[in-house]
């Protein structure tokens, strides 16, 4: 074939080369879907599932066009963060998006007027609602006093515990009103146990270097790592005292603590197992673990709040958490204010969260007789009413920039703490860890000063 | 006129392609270093001030001494580990030899992210596999090993997932390098009377010399970049005591946590400095010792 065309690449590179070009031509010759009227961002599948039959409704009454995107939640963030960066506008764009609180404190580093979204305050106050939300539950959706989110729920951390296991070994843990007769009580528990053979009866799940439950009981006392105006609070002595106390209660002769391998399932399985008897549980964990835990523990969890170190301590804290929010770059922000509203506080919204024991930020909504009810699954015990008195006095929770780093200098030292613990009991602990943590928060304050845009941060 | 303008044609998407991807993000993630930055507007210009914050930064310099000791550990241990297997499926007397190549092999064929995850199956308390066995086989120790959650534990477990995920690797190379040993040195050495050990130490191992020398660095360039595996057997935090924290995690954290990317840029430019200077020092020490030999 004298005439046939020659590539002298070879047929592999044409063929490729020609799949290239024609894959281009096909991507360019697409047409961009039309952007609906509102699009809204969402990372937990719960929330995407209640939120369609409203956004449905929302739609036929308004006549606009919504766009409800399931995302994963890291990639959501990485999503926003190079929208913010970009300044980007459009077809892509989200007007309403859902931020996880831990997530919070990377979009508040700009100044308040730079921060990527909608202050939220008249709108709340020309609705009524502001008033109506529990006021602490502003708190991580806020730098220097501007809301930028509406918070989707409370969270009221209290302590479940199997009351079958401690009730067989004749204590009543719910009348430890403070953390130390609550040690007493979990020790006098373990060598119950200990006693008949049984070596991995943890009293209670904490963790021995993750900070979680540390950060909670430092909530309690009022303390926040790093607050909403980037103040450290990492060198307060109330965090040296109770850092001190949790690492007796994690390492040494009086610890009380056993660890699960993270997660509902398996915390469940140890909880079934009596391996973990006692552990701090936000709202939202109780749907999770009724499901994992199913029959096996049927009638043999109570719900008590939180003890306290000291009277004027707070007997609950928040874990977890969710902001709805509107970005500054939406053409329709008072349509957006509408849809978000209806998301969080319609009644169909309000009555979709009364099944699995998340409360409501809106106060007024507590009052569904619904809430009064008794659970069987717990014994009968009113354990929404339980979460209701908690949820009244939650402490505020601060999420800033440098929350995240303010809990890996925490990790280290309360690291150093159980291995003093460990190694001399805990005689002179307090004072080694108020030391520590004067290191840690200099170093932290210089640090935020040197990444601040703010004036005074640190 | 249509040759004078061929090769640059020719050249042209590379051309295009290392700039638009390689030469202009790191330029770009330079300057970024010299400055504070949270948005494109946002952007002050600091100097050196980020790489002068690092020098002092105590929980830059855990994650460069935890990187540092997974590094040295996890080549100590690959590179023996990799030649063992090695060694011992490359013997014609073992039967299934293929079947076991490929079982060892394969593990690596599964990624980072999901070796986490088996393992952080496998190292749970009382329920993980690891733990149940040692309990088997050691009651006195029992099935809680805190493998995850004791800060002296973190960097064992991960170099135990590094090295499952990672010794089959080794292995295939060096196969390759066994199998490309001339026969003829081994039959003189043994004509020179040399037992089994004289032949591995002075015809095995310099033939598969430059094999070595290959693994190591790539190892240890590697293991400076640990990211994944931590990331997630940790789930996202820098584990107990801060001690799961590597340096790229620490860069992660910066950037993507914390938004400033000015001063991640500068983490990274440091990791680029130290796996520099690391990769210096191997290269010196493995021409000293070839020189020596």
């Amino acid at each position: 074939m004298a005439g046939a065309m020659s590539f002298h690449l070879g047929k592999p590179i044409l063929v490729m080369a020609l799949v290239a070009v024609a894959c281009g031509a096909a991507l360019m010759a697409r047409r961009e879907p039309a952007r609906k009227d509102l699009v809204v961002w969402v990372f937990a599948e719960e929330h995407s599932r209640a939120y369609q039959p409203i956004i449905d409704g929302f739609e036929m009454r308004t006549g606009l066009s919504v766009d409800l995107k399931l995302m994963n939640e890291s990639a959501m963030g990485r999503s926003l963060q190079a929208i913010f960066a970009n300044e980007l506008r459009g077809a892509g764009v989200p007007d309403v998006v859902e931020v996880e609180i831990n997530r919070v404190g990377k979009f508040f580093r700009p100044p308040v007027r730079e921060v990527a979204f909608e202050p939220l305050r008249p709108m709340l106050e020309s609705s009524g609602l502001y008033e109506q939300i529990v006021p602490s539950r502003y708190a991580p959706y806020t730098k220097q006093g501007v809301i930028f989110g509406v918070p989707h729920d409370v969270h009221p951390v209290g302590i479940l515990y199997r009351e079958d296991l401690f009730r067989e070994a004749g204590i009543d843990l719910g009348a430890a009103g403070t953390w130390l007769e609550f040690q007493e009580a979990c020790l006098k528990f373990q060598a119950f146990w200990r006693g008949r053979g049984v070596k991995n009866r943890h009293a209670v799940e904490l963790y021995a270097a993750k900070v979680d439950y540390l950060v909670v009981m430092l909530m309690q006392r009022g303390v926040n790592l790093v607050d909403d105006y980037d103040r450290v609070h990492l060198d307060n002595p109330k965090v040296a005292e109770t850092v001190a106390f949790y690492a007796g209660c994690v390492a040494g002769a009086r610890r009380i603590a056993g660890e699960s391998s993270g997660g509902e399932g398996p915390l469940a399985r140890d909880v079934v197992d009596g391996n973990l008897c006692a552990f701090v549980c936000p709202d939202w964990r109780l749907a999770l673990l009724k499901e994992a835990g199913g029959d096996a523990l049927r009638g043999k969890l109570r719900l008590m709040p939180l003890p306290r170190s000291e009277a004027a301590d707070a007997p609950t804290a928040t874990y977890g958490g969710t902001m709805g929010a509107i970005l500054r770059s939406s053409p329709r922000k008072q349509e957006a204010w509408g849809l978000l509203r209806e998301l969080y506080f319609s009644h169909q919204s309000l009555a979709a969260r009364r099944s699995d024991h998340v409360l409501p930020p809106i106060r007024a909504a507590w009052d569904d007789p619904a809430y009064q009810r008794g659970d069987p699954y717990f014994g009968g015990q009113r354990i929404d009413s339980v979460l209701i008195e908690l949820a009244k006095q939650i402490p505020p929770r601060y999420v800033a920039p440098a929350s995240g780093i303010a809990g890996i200098y925490l990790s280290q030292v309360l690291w150093k703490a159980t291995r003093q613990v460990e190694r001399k009991g805990t005689e002179g602990l307090t004072s080694a860890c108020q030391v520590w943590l004067n290191e840690a928060a200099t170093d932290l304050r210089r640090r935020i000063a040197q990444m601040s845009f703010d004036e005074g941060g640190g | 006129m249509q040759s004078r303008y061929a090769p640059y044609f020719f050249v042209a998407p590379f051309a295009i392609l290392f700039c638009l991807f390689f030469a202009y993000p790191l330029g770009r993630s330079i300057m970024l270093s010299l400055y504070k930055a949270a948005t494109p507007r946002m952007m002050q210009f600091v100097g050196l001030d980020n790489y002068r914050m690092l020098l002092k930064d105590r929980a830059f310099a855990a994650a460069v001494a935890n990187t540092t000791y997974f590094a040295l550990a996890f080549t100590l241990l690959q590179v023996p580990l990799s030649l063992g297997l090695a060694l011992a499926l490359n013997s014609r007397r073992l039967r299934f030899r293929q079947f076991f190549r490929f079982a060892f092999f394969s593990s690596n064929l599964v990624g980072n992210v999901f070796v986490a995850v088996i393992f952080s199956l496998l190292l749970a308390p009382r329920h993980g596999l690891i733990n149940r066995a040692i309990g088997a086989v050691l009651p006195r120790v029992g099935t809680e090993v805190p493998w995850l959650s004791n800060p002296w534990l973190v960097m064992p477990a991960i170099l135990m997932a590094a090295l499952w995920l990672s010794v089959g690797f080794g292995m295939i190379y060096l196969l390759a390098a066994l199998q490309g040993v001339d026969h003829e040195l081994y039959e003189a050495a043994e004509v020179d009377g040399a037992g089994r050990w004289k032949k591995f130490q002075h015809v095995t191992l310099p033939s598969i010399a430059p094999v070595l020398r290959y693994l190591m660095l790539v190892g240890l360039i590697g293991a400076f970049q640990l990211f994944e595996l931590p990331y997630v057997l940790f789930g996202q935090t820098t584990g107990p005591g801060g001690r799961a924290i590597t340096v790229v995690m620490y860069l992660f954290t910066w950037g993507f946590e914390m938004g400033d990317i000015g001063y991640a840029s500068a983490v990274g430019w440091a990791l680029v400095m130290i796996i520099f200077l690391v990769t210096l020092m191997q290269f010196r020490t493995l021409y000293r010792a070839r020189e020596a030999t």
